[in-house]
């Protein structure tokens, strides 16, 4: 193996307590301690994560055939509403920022802890309040207007608890902008000394770009669906045109937001799959510059090409060719992101690690993901596939290929840190090749059911398409394997996994200085950094000096 | 000046401009009526921010930030109002071709 250099001195053996040491349910439930309310968000999105996995498996099995068998309608459309508002906003949305985020970006700035620590904890409070409510307008009968909550339907036409379910993502809402100025703030205010823009990690500079994202898209979802609450309770005429609203006015609005929304998911994936590509290839990356300013030119160029959603919805055609255009300039930074990683692999010393299958996962999954995007950004191309399975494969490709894999990877390349222990590297393996082959077997075929014109949110459907939804469900159950195999070692790690040290990967940045688990201060003595990041020597090089 | 006067004194004007806002809507200015509203509301805006959220004594950073937060809005609004401006505005190289809503067939243009 080859050497590394650490941006900053190593921290002397830790003599007193971790920040695991007190156990109590007060402890847990009023930290301020970022690390802490890390491991909340990991436990509660573990949570939503199994229920909209429930959700999607009952989907699954009722595809399996061409007849309506297990549910009628309205359930169907309940289920896939209930899948894609807890995986995408109680998910997704704070997997990476919110777990690995809160729990790394102070280590890596080798602060103490975020800027307003007490903030960190109401922004979880916030999101547990939003996900009770959205769970309680499940429980008491769901909501059948799909993740999107199109109007007029979800102003006027929808029966359910569509104001409890719009009010849940409304408060959670909340939790992610506090969390977003906390850590822009804790960026620009909290570096350790020598620690310059241009050292941080591309983790930090993804989590910064993801956090502009937060702060000004998502009061934008809020007063949205505000105002689709005020239609549907006072009948107040915003988006119903029958009383004066425009339709399309919601999903301006609304894929302001939510187009963005897809680069919140994406960027802190991304910046995960730098800090693991470099680790295991042993590299500095690739042009870190260029990936530093692509992040935020994706975070920018983001905010731009929302109206792609909207290319049959009746927008003037001016409009789609503007949105098209852009849409096609997003891709650009993206790519610069993927053609680094690449080369930041080539001659690299490539040591075959779990976060390693994982990030390779994602490069070539966002790989597809992101050019069958281009498709549907072509405004003639689109309008054959919007509705269809297609669009369901390339977001699901760009979601859970991508970002779902980076979060694994994250999840295990950290989880030395964050618990002190070593998973066992064998089943971490299985799982990782698991998912991977199971989310191709799964997503794959519907593109070409898509592509045949199979159209989404339907459970029933013609019968020649039968074979490939049956292909899709058996590679769902081997995906569902993969990800309950994670789980299972990770937990038995916690008792049986043998202790990690300080830097089990040798791996270069600030967190990895300092004792696993860390500290409650993360550092016993203010780290001073004084190398660039990602100070990796190759073997050759190794052996040269 | 004081903090506590400072403050009751922005607190004034906004009420004062709170009860233009409201004369104001019992005057028909025929076109105007929205730029009217439009105007005391930025006026108001821009005292809060000024003032109460300490825009004025903030450094470059911040005042970055601020100026982020509208371009965002002008965003917002001037790619949303590229559809809304421009729907119903025929594209004079398809709109002959295009079967008429009635279901009848318009004849090819000369």
């Amino acid at each position: 193996m080859s050497i590394s250099t650490p941006q900053a001195e190593m921290q002397p053996p830790l003599e007193g307590p971790d920040y695991l040491h007190e156990h109590s349910v007060r402890s847990w439930l009023l930290t301020t301690d970022h690390k802490r309310i890390g491991i909340l968000y990991l436990v509660s999105i573990t949570l939503f994560f199994l229920i909209g996995g429930v959700a999607v498996t009952m989907m699954r099995m009722e595809l399996l055939t061409p007849q309506g068998d297990l549910f009628a309608s309205s359930t169907y459309n309940k289920l896939f509403t209930m899948h894609g508002v807890i995986m995408v906003w109680f998910f997704l949305i704070p997997s990476v920022p919110s777990v690995l985020g809160n729990f790394l970006l102070p280590m890596m700035l080798g602060a103490r802890d975020v800027a307003f620590p007490r903030l960190n904890l109401l922004s979880w409070y916030l999101f547990m309040a939003g996900a009770a409510l959205a769970l309680w307008a499940i429980i008491h009968g769901g909501v059948d207007t799909g993740w999107t909550f199109y109007t007029p339907y979800s102003s006027t036409y929808a029966n359910g608890h569509v104001i409890a379910m719009v009010m849940g993502v409304f408060i959670a809402g909340f939790g992610s902008i506090i969390t977003g100025l906390n850590f822009i703030v804790t960026t620009h205010k909290l570096r350790a000394p020598g620690l310059i823009w241009f050292r941080l990690p591309l983790f930090v500079w993804s989590l910064y770009a993801t956090s502009i994202i937060l702060v000004l898209a998502t009061p934008v979802l809020a007063i949205t669906l505000v105002l689709v609450a005020l239609e549907r309770a006072f009948g107040i005429g915003i988006f119903n045109p029958a009383i004066g609203g425009d339709p399309l006015l919601f999903q301006h609005l609304f894929w302001f937001y939510s187009h963005p929304a897809v680069y919140i998911m994406i960027l802190p994936g991304m910046g995960v799959t730098s800090e693991i590509i470099a680790c295991f290839a042993r590299k500095q990356v690739f042009g870190y510059r260029i990936v530093a300013y692509a992040s935020i030119a994706i975070a920018v160029l983001g905010f731009l090409v929302w109206g792609h959603h909207m290319f049959v919805s009746s927008q003037s055609i001016y409009a789609g060719m503007i949105f098209s255009l852009l849409s096609f300039l997003v891709s650009i930074p993206s790519a610069i992101k993927v053609f680094n990683w690449t080369a930041t692999l080539y001659r690299g010393s490539i040591w075959f690690q779990t976060p390693l299958l994982y990030a390779l996962g994602f490069l070539g999954l966002f790989t597809i993901g992101g050019l069958t995007g281009l498709f549907l950004a072509a405004l003639a191309v689109d309008v054959h596939l919007t509705d269809t399975y297609f669009v369901v494969a390339h977001f699901h490709y760009i979601m859970v290929g991508g970002m779902v894999m980076a979060y694994l990877g994250g999840l295990h390349f950290w989880w030395p840190k964050i618990t002190g222990k070593l998973y066992p590297e064998w089943p971490a393996k299985l799982s990782a090749l698991f998912i991977f082959g199971g989310f191709n077997l799964t997503f794959f075929p519907q593109f070409i059911l898509g592509y045949l014109g199979m159209p989404r949110r339907y459970h029933i459907y013609a019968p020649e398409f039968q074979t490939l939804n049956v292909l899709s469900s058996a590679g769902a159950s081997i995906l569902a394997v993969g990800y309950l195999l994670p789980l299972v070692y990770l937990l038995w790690s916690l008792r049986y996994g043998r202790d990690a040290g300080p830097n089990p990967w040798q791996a270069t940045g600030l967190e990895w200085t300092t004792a696993s688990p860390p500290p409650e201060e993360n550092f016993t003595i203010a780290p001073v950094v004084t190398e660039d990041p990602y100070n990796y020597h190759p073997t050759e090089e190794a052996a040269d000096a | 000046m004081t903090p506590v006067r400072h403050y009751a004194l922005v607190c004034g004007a906004l009420l004062v401009l709170l009860l233009l806002t409201v004369g104001a809507a019992y005057v028909n200015l025929g076109p105007f009526n929205v730029a009217a509203a439009m105007l005391i509301s930025l006026m108001k805006a821009a005292l809060i921010l000024l003032f109460f959220m300490h825009v004025r004594q903030a450094g470059p950073v911040l005042r970055l930030f601020v100026f982020i937060g509208f371009f965002w809005l002008a965003l917002l609004i001037s790619l949303s109002l590229s559809d809304f401006l421009t729907r119903g505005v025929p594209d004079k190289s398809t709109a002959d071709q295009r079967p008429s809503t009635s279901g009848e067939t318009k004849p090819p243009a000369p």
